[in-house]
């Protein structure tokens, strides 16, 4: 059983990323009047990840404990009960370095990347 | 004349065999899960028993660049698992080995003869030695 919760980010069609809930500050969706001044600064995770938007979510941003904002289709937490199988992933399978990526969270519904904060800029 | 079976799959319209005892499963291409900014030999990865499996683009067997094929052959390589993607899978007994063009590279233990057909064989643990991934 898993102490975290996770904070789970769709960026796009395929392409769900993880996150520990401990390390998220906020999430402001676009109704929020704080979105497009974090939309500014925010990384594009789409873009930087070289996946398609899915045009059918709604857009968050999602603000790091560290500063950092993402631009991610949506998020959302799951439930820290629940049993997640943690898959570590080999720095060697990805193209860049740091790897943006150190591991895959698997369940019936989620296949998702844990992130490697720093690494993403 | 081998007695061994192989799998024998075509990647780009071309067969190639794989020894069959190497063979764990065979799996969907629908399984497979794309990795954002994976590395280039690396179609996209697979779950395995509790481990990530990495899921090849066929740089050797001259396949389509990616594009869906039918299966994933889950490889036991010694040091770990593979999966090699191909196209009509298929369970068969050769007629005869043959040896490697001198020319040849790539992860190949040498040529086999099915009938008329001459098919390169791959060597699983060649190939994961190929990959860098000792």
């Amino acid at each position: 059983m898993n102490k975290l919760g996770w904070l789970f980010l769709s960026v796009s069609e395929g392409v769900e990323l993880a996150l520990p809930s401990t390390s998220v500050h906020r999430v402001v969706d676009r109704g929020n009047p704080d979105f497009e001044g974090f939309k500014v600064e925010a990384v594009d995770m789409a873009a930087f990840l070289g996946a398609e938007p899915d045009p059918s979510l709604p857009q968050v941003i999602v603000v790091l404990r560290s500063g950092a904002a993402w631009l991610v289709g949506d998020a959302s937490l799951q439930n820290e009960r629940e049993s997640l199988a943690y898959l570590r992933l080999r720095p060697d399978y990805l193209r860049i370095t740091p790897p943006w990526c150190r591991g895959v969270l698997r369940d019936a519904r989620h296949w998702a990347y844990v992130v490697e904060e720093g690494a993403i800029a | 004349m081998p007695e061994q079976v192989y799998l024998v799959m075509d990647s780009g319209g071309r067969p190639f065999a794989i020894p069959a005892r190497a063979v764990e499963a065979l799996r969907s291409w629908e399984e497979l899960h794309v990795l954002p900014l994976g590395s280039p030999w690396l179609q996209g990865l697979l779950e395995g028993e509790g481990e990530v499996v990495p899921v090849l683009r066929d740089p050797w067997f001259q396949g389509g660049g990616g594009a869906p094929q039918e299966v994933l052959a889950l490889v036991n390589a010694g040091e770990a698992r593979v999966a090699v993607p191909g196209d009509h899978p298929r369970l068969c007994a050769p007629d005869a080995s043959e040896p490697l063009p001198e020319d040849a590279t790539g992860p190949w233990s040498g040529m086999l003869r099915f009938g008329l057909e001459s098919v390169v064989c791959l060597d699983p643990g060649k190939l994961y030695l190929e990959l860098g991934l000792h």
